[in-house]
């Protein structure tokens, strides 16, 4: 029993479950991690410099976005930005990994259940029936967002071969362009 | 390691548990974008390599010759007796995994057969079942394998997914060099006539044209005329670089993609500029147009015969050295190959002499060719250049040290002086992302193929996010290096992980500031976009 839990839901919910914003974010950040074989997912959870672990970097601040996004009932615009940006940053990581679409996006799912345990565990039960289905709501943008930018980036990623094509032979293009204007004008 | 918990069957999707101890059990994958297009049967019966044949990597069967086991033991036993490193790399390494998170590709794929430790088992656990007494009587215990059609297919998913970058050798306590049991796994594939199409095409080309592309000289002088134009057009002055001309001091060969692709093209102009400045009595090849040798990635043989065209043209013209342009692998091949496969250098040469400040290059007093960025640090520090860095003032630059020259040849101060002599805004990535410990563009060693770009892109992760670091934090919009691949490779790169920021050579960036002597007032860098009004940005 934490002294949060003896006072009313209403009140006490979102405070109680910003306790449990580190937990969270841990929580979700374990199950992203299985989305890869043991000994990559224990690298990535171990190393934390940033730049000698760039999926573990991106990751973590996706999962302390997330975790801070879902944790107080209205997010500051700062902190919707700062989500919008690593959600960014680590789905295009997980857009060109060999991961399929419902690999890539499905472990924001496990939101979901994480959430309803925390706030359970914070004696957020039935009565906080509307906090849950707010951030079951939340949790379902945030999984469209991702799959938004997932489908972005295997756009972009289709879009950078069709322009490498056509740079590698940019300068010929035009060389002939031009030598074909000057034999038949 | 702790084992991976329990996959959640509604969030996580069908990835199957991989336990360490099978993981050399596991077949390899072959889906779209994580493979290297095979080479053509033509091409491989143009250069006269084994068994061309049709084949897919996505089919079970590679058509593979009748004797393919005795070809492929024959083939490795002769390396092993040719090449005494390559004996001392199967035996000695202690497995302490001090490679296995360095490496680009593991970082970023997160596949552990992306370690260079295990990379390197694909092929040391044939070789322990196959030439050692141990690994014959024990088997698996000894971590030894006998040959098979999967082990074939491992090896080419897996040998094709490294760049030959040698970051893992760095911290390699034995000084493993990972790269060149790379080299020797696609040796070992070419015997079966199994090759990746953008490496030996090139390859072809070269053999037929000089260079990679396949440009006739013809074209080659025409495409140099025409950046000559351009540079009419910016600066006022008229150019007319020699080319295949007996009698002068230096031969000058470039990478040939900074002929042809956006933004070598540029690069190219600033070596043109450079050489103005200082009046060097220069000239081009069009025998010897290709400063590439994309040979190297395939095997040593096909190295030496791409790179023959330098020494011969040296000694045909008459020069006393070679300078070499912005390229990567072209100095892993002059630095560490080139004396034993095509030396010595044709008795005329020189030791390497700067006719301006007078230095002599005395580190390539075998092989006569330095590179192309000392050759312009040893001016800036001589003070031999008048420069106006403020036309790159819209301009924040980081350097993308390339693994051949800053690893295999210590290139690593050079490019800066040059850079920080050109531009007025420099700011260095992460420290553990530079230098001797840069990561790779993701694309070398042949595997710059459109093909594989999200491979690529997998690959470029941690230059990537290195990037997008100095991107955020200092207003980073420009990504300079001196390796051709990598003004190539680099392009998609920072458009995926860092979308902004432009990929400029270092001798583009001095071409922009060099102030030569009759030139007009410029109004536009060499990429004809407006030259800033004046101050930072």
């Amino acid at each position: 029993m934490t002294a949060r839990q003896i006072l009313p839901v209403e009140t006490s919910f979102w405070p109680a479950l910003a306790l449990r914003e580190e937990d969270i974010a841990r929580q979700w950040l374990e199950k992203m991690g299985q989305s890869y074989p043991a000994q990559t997912a224990a690298f990535i959870a171990a190393q934390e410099d940033p730049f000698a672990n760039p999926v573990g970097d991106r990751a973590r601040r996706a999962a302390r976005a997330l975790a801070r996004v879902l944790t107080t009932p209205r997010p500051l615009p700062a902190e919707e930005e700062e989500l919008a940006a690593a959600l960014d940053d680590l789905m295009r990581v997980r857009a060109v990994q060999a991961l399929t679409p419902e690999e890539a996006v499905g472990s924001f799912f496990a939101l979901k259940a994480i959430l309803r345990a925390s706030a359970a565990a914070v004696g957020g039960g039935e009565e906080a029936a509307g906090e849950l289905a707010d951030l079951d709501a939340r949790v379902d943008r945030i999984v469209l967002a991702a799959f938004g930018k997932y489908s972005r980036c295997r756009e972009t990623l289709f879009a950078l071969r069709a322009e490498e094509i056509r740079r590698r032979h940019a300068r010929l293009s035009r060389f002939f362009r031009e030598a074909e204007g000057e034999d038949d004008p | 390691m702790s084992p991976r918990p329990a996959p959640d069957a509604s969030t996580q999707g069908p990835r199957a548990e991989q336990p360490r101890a099978r993981r050399l059990e596991t077949p390899p994958v072959f889906s779209p974008g994580s493979f290297c297009h095979p080479a053509r049967q033509e091409t491989v019966a143009a250069l006269g390599l084994p068994h061309p044949h049709p084949w897919q990597p996505t089919e079970e069967d590679w058509h593979l010759p009748e004797n393919w086991e005795a070809i492929l033991r024959a083939a490795f036993q002769d390396r092993l007796r040719k090449y005494r490193s390559l004996r001392v790399f199967m035996d000695i390494c202690a497995r302490c995994g001090a490679c296995a998170d360095k490496c680009h590709f593991f970082l970023g794929t997160g596949d552990p057969k992306n370690m260079p430790v295990l990379r390197a088992e694909l092929l040391r656990s044939v070789y322990r079942g196959e030439f050692t007494l141990a690994g014959r009587l024990l088997g698996k215990a000894a971590g030894a394998r006998t040959l098979s059609k999967t082990i074939v297919k491992e090896w080419f998913a897996y040998f094709y997914r490294c760049t030959e970058c040698r970051r893992c050798a760095l911290f390699c306590p034995y000084g493993i060099d990972t790269a060149e049991i790379t080299m020797i796994a696609r040796e070992l594939l070419l015997e079966l006539g199994l090759g990746a199409n953008w490496i030996l095409e090139p390859v072809a080309n070269c053999a037929r044209s000089g260079n990679h592309l396949g440009i006739r000289p013809q074209v080659f002088q025409e495409m140099v005329q025409a950046l000559c134009d351009d540079i009419r057009e910016i600066t006022g002055i008229r150019l007319t670089p020699p080319c295949n001309e007996k009698g002068h001091e230096v031969l000058f060969i470039a990478p040939s993609g900074d002929l042809y692709t956006e933004p070598g093209v540029y690069t190219f102009m600033g070596y043109l500029l450079l050489f103005q400045a200082i009046g060097l009595d220069y000239t081009l090849s069009t025998y010897a147009s290709e400063g590439g040798n994309f040979g190297l990635f395939a095997s040593a043989e096909l190295a030496a015969k791409v790179n023959a065209k330098i020494y011969a043209e040296a000694g045909r013209l008459g020069v006393k050295w070679i300078l070499g342009g912005e390229c990567g692998h072209m100095w892993r091949m002059a630095h560490q190959y080139m004396d034993s496969m095509n030396g010595p250098a044709p008795a005329g040469l020189e030791v390497p002499r700067n006719p301006v400040t007078g230095t002599v290059f005395r580190h390539a007093a075998s092989t006569k060719m330095i590179h192309i960025a000392e050759f312009s640090a040893d001016l800036l520090l001589h003070r031999a250049l008048v420069l106006d860095p403020a036309r790159n003032d819209h301009l924040i630059v980081t350097f993308h040290d390339s693994c051949n020259p800053a690893r295999a040849m210590g290139l690593l101060e050079e490019p800066r002086i040059v850079l920080r002599a050109a531009c007025n805004h420099f700011v260095e990535m992460p420290e553990n992302t530079i230098r001797e410990r840069t990561f790779c563009c993701g694309s070398g060693a042949g595997l710059n193929g459109d093909e594989i770009m999200a491979l690529r892109m997998q690959g470029g992760l941690p230059r990537g996010h290195a990037l997008r670091h100095v991107q955020r934090h200092n207003g980073v919009n420009t990504l300079a290096c001196i390796c051709a691949i990598d003004r190539n490779s680099l392009r998609p790169l920072a458009d995926y992980w860092a979308p902004g920021v432009s990929v400029a050579g270092a001798h583009e960036l001095l071409g922009n500031a060099l102030v030569l002597p009759g030139e007009g007032e410029r109004t536009t860098d060499l990429r004809r976009e407006p030259l800033p009004p004046g101050g930072a940005p």
